[in-house]
């Protein structure tokens, strides 16, 4: 099981994650960051597989996948 | 859904300067991913002891791609338009212990800087070149590159590109330095395979990285959606064994080859020129 | 301390040795290129590398990452590369890397004649380079001072994290003469500027107040510095604010003014009555050196000013030895660049009784004294 993490202040809304996630479970937030960016979303953390396809293409290292006991999606807000 | 001031570390964040981030690339931008396999390599390979980070120095031009040296937490000169290769020759010089890495793009690379290119891999000079090819040049508004392939509109080519392409890859494996090798963004796991597999070599290594640039070569070519763009490069960047350099293609319509096409140990300019020379007080690595 | 019978390229190469010279790269140009050939087989035993580089532009950018990494670096041109190396210059000067460049100049324009003397890489040696900057240019007139200059160039270099040209010619570059070699502790060598601070309080672009040069860190040394072409701030981050712009490129400007003192150097011959003032440099101050002698010994006050920094000019010194001066006569070996640099610095001075006359000689031959002489009396000026 694993946490979606997103660092929202690095995100620029480019979708790459949405679209290579396998299972789907990545979708486009409701909240922007200060930038105006729709910050990557996960309503179900809980079916995360851990391939970490969403982190190998941001390309703005603002997702990662890590690990956890309670599978949670993770909003950084700084 | 949990919301958190909490400081949780990227797993590279020790490898960036955070304070600079977001970068300056636009959404879905493939330097990004590339740099993001770039680093990982370098991490894993300083956290097993194999090389010291202290001692990597990014090394880059004038480009999107060379904007890069200004994003990583790592010794860094951000040096002229095509100029990163002797840049990064001089300071190896000056201190045979660094690794340098020379991470630019392929108008800086390939074009501009292609003298230096063609030499640094002929001497097989101990450094690592990793050039980004976005197919265009991106941070000047998308003008024609020695890369951009034939047919397609650029800024300064609006009827299409009527000259022959430059195959990159197959022009530096020509000159037989000890490492070449080309993939794609969209091949990441391999790409951060490549590059901890190349970076502690000896001699001249090449790696070009396809990647994607939506917002202006994706423009030139009706390529719209970061996606998009990711996933027509996905179908032509095909990995293959070759027997012969002259199987290597760079056709966007169809394949662009991918591989590491050389991958060697002769002895590298600084191997020969310590061996030769003898300079005195001066060790070049275990040998 | 021992004294060979060398020529002046022998004398650079053997004064960057002393120096501590670690990495030269060079790519042939006469009438350089025995510079070169020289350090190829001496400085690997010195504990140095040569290396050639594809061209000039390889060559100058080579220097700056040499620098950068710790290592005192050197190249010699000739006018044609010293073109080439122009941006790379700038480079330099813009990310604080010290060097030093051999410039043997020869006749030009162009490729001109290379194995024949010229004079005229006077203002290329300053303004080369696009956009506002400083640097600073020694001319040497003997072998010897091909050495001491060498050296000093080295030092400068060093102290103020900037380019320094040596402005050889061809003629000074191949003639033999008696030379003084010292060695360190002999002369007076200097280190780099190091940094006084932890890694992580360092900062690769700020300055020392008194000197406003930064102390240098070296790459590899865990200070992560961040080297910038572009406009930066003291962390060498890109900052597009004019201010920031100002604040840096002011720095640059300002840096070898202040150090100005500790730069300049010159020499002044028979001055102290001299009516007629000569000013020339390099070997073409040698014969016009020869002329003053004759001159005076048909009883004509005439004297020599001879800048060995053209850039920044000993200005001082010139206004010393021009003080009973009605006429200051500047020979050069191109169509007129030194001359426009000491009537700016007589003008700035409030130097307007003193008629500055150009005598630019477009030969591809250092003149002997009576050449100089003849052009002279070509002019018709009423000299004496």
């Amino acid at each position: 099981m694993f946490d979606i993490v997103v660092i929202g202040e690095r995100c620029k809304e480019c979708g790459m994650c949405i679209n290579v996630c396998p299972k789907k479970i990545l979708e486009r937030g409701e909240k922007t960051n200060s930038r105006g960016f729709y910050v990557t979303y996960s309503p179900k953390p809980e079916e995360c597989v851990g391939c970490r396809l969403c982190e190998y293409v941001c390309p703005d290292f603002a997702l990662f996948i890590r690990p956890s006991s309670s599978p949670t999606y993770i909003l950084v807000q700084r | 859904m949990v919301e958190t001031q909490e400081v949780i570390k990227y797993p590279l964040d020790d490898y960036l300067r955070t304070e600079r981030l977001p970068h300056i690339w636009c959404p879905g931008c493939g330097i990004g991913m590339a740099l993001q396999a770039l680093l990982w390599s370098i991490k894993e390979l300083h956290e097993q002891g194999v090389i010291d980070r202290k001692k990597v120095c990014f090394f880059t031009g004038i480009g999107c791609t060379a904007r890069a040296s200004g994003f990583v937490k790592f010794d860094a000169i951000h040096a002229l338009h095509g100029r990163a290769i002797p840049v990064a020759t001089g300071a190896k010089l000056g201190n045979p212990s660094l690794i340098p890495i020379v991470f630019s793009g392929d108008g800086d690379i390939a074009a501009i800087g292609g003298n230096h290119l063609l030499h640094a891999a002929r001497r097989n000079f101990d450094i690592l070149v990793v050039m980004i090819n976005n197919m265009t040049y991106a941070l000047t508004g998308g003008q024609l590159a020695p890369t951009t392939p034939t047919g397609v509109r650029s800024t300064t080519t609006p009827r299409g590109n009527p000259e022959n392409v430059m195959d990159t890859t197959k022009f530096v494996a020509s000159l037989r330095p000890n490492f070449v090798a080309r993939y794609s963004v969209t091949q990441p796991t391999i790409l951060r395979t490549v590059f901890k597999k190349a970076l502690p070599k000896r001699g001249f290594r090449f790696i070009e990285v396809m990647s994607t640039c939506t917002e202006i070569f994706g423009r030139h070519t009706g390529f719209r959606d970061p996606y998009e763009l990711y996933s027509r490069l996905k179908k032509i960047c095909k990995i293959k064994k070759i027997s012969s350099i002259d199987e290597i293609k760079y056709d966007w319509e169809n394949e662009i080859t991918c591989g590491t096409f050389i991958d060697k140990d002769d002895p590298s300019f600084l191997d020969m020129y310590f061996k030769m020379y003898k300079p005195r007080g001066m060790v070049y690595g275990e040998s | 301390m021992r004294v060979e019978f060398i020529s002046g390229n022998e004398a650079s190469a053997e004064g960057a040795m002393t120096a501590g010279l670690k990495v030269y790269v060079g790519y042939p140009i006469t009438p350089s290129s025995d510079l070169f050939e020289y350090l190829s087989e001496k400085l690997p035993e010195r504990g140095g590398i040569v290396f050639q580089g594809e061209d000039e532009i390889a060559s100058i950018n080579a220097l700056v990452g040499a620098a950068l990494a710790g290592a005192k670096a050197m190249t010699a041109t000739s006018g044609p590369g010293l073109s080439l190396m122009a941006e790379g210059i700038g480079l330099a000067c813009m990310v604080e890397a010290p060097l030093v460049i051999v410039d043997v100049m020869r006749a030009g324009p162009s490729t001109g004649i290379a194995t024949h003397v010229g004079q005229g890489d006077i203002m290329q040696s300053r303004w080369l380079s696009h956009g506002p900057y400083n640097l600073v240019a020694f001319a040497p007139f003997s072998a010897q001072e091909a050495f001491d200059y060498t050296v000093k160039a080295f030092n400068v270099a060093v102290r103020l994290r900037l380019p320094v040209i040596l402005l050889s010619d061809a003629t000074i570059a191949h003639t033999r003469e008696r030379v003084v070699i010292k060695e360190s502790g002999e002369i007076e060598v200097e280190d780099f500027k190091r940094p006084t601070v932890p890694p992580e309080k360092y900062r690769f672009y700020d300055p020392d107040p008194r000197d406003l040069v930064p102390p240098m860190a070296f790459l590899g040394e865990g200070y992560y510095i961040h080297a910038e072409s572009l406009s930066h701030d003291e962390r060498g981050y890109y900052d597009t604010r004019p201010s920031v712009y100002r604040r840096l490129v002011e720095r640059l400007v300002k840096k070898v003014e202040r150090n100005k003192k500790s730069i300049v150097a010159s020499k002044s011959y028979y001055t102290d009555d001299a009516e007629i003032l000569f000013v020339a440099f390099g070997s073409v101050a040698r014969s016009t050196l020869a002329l003053v002698r004759d001159l005076r010994e048909q009883g004509i006050k005439a004297g020599l000013f001879r800048p060995i920094s053209i850039w920044p000019l000993d200005d001082e010194k010139l206004i010393e030895a021009s003080k009973r001066a009605k006429k200051v006569v500047v020979v050069e070996l191109n169509q007129g660049q030194l001359v426009e640099v000491i009537e700016d610095a007589l003008w700035h001075h409030q130097r307007y009784d003193v008629e500055v006359l150009s005598l630019p000689m477009i030969l591809s031959e250092t003149p002997s004294p009576d050449e100089i002489l003849d052009e002279i009396n070509s002019k018709g000026w009423k000299l004496w």
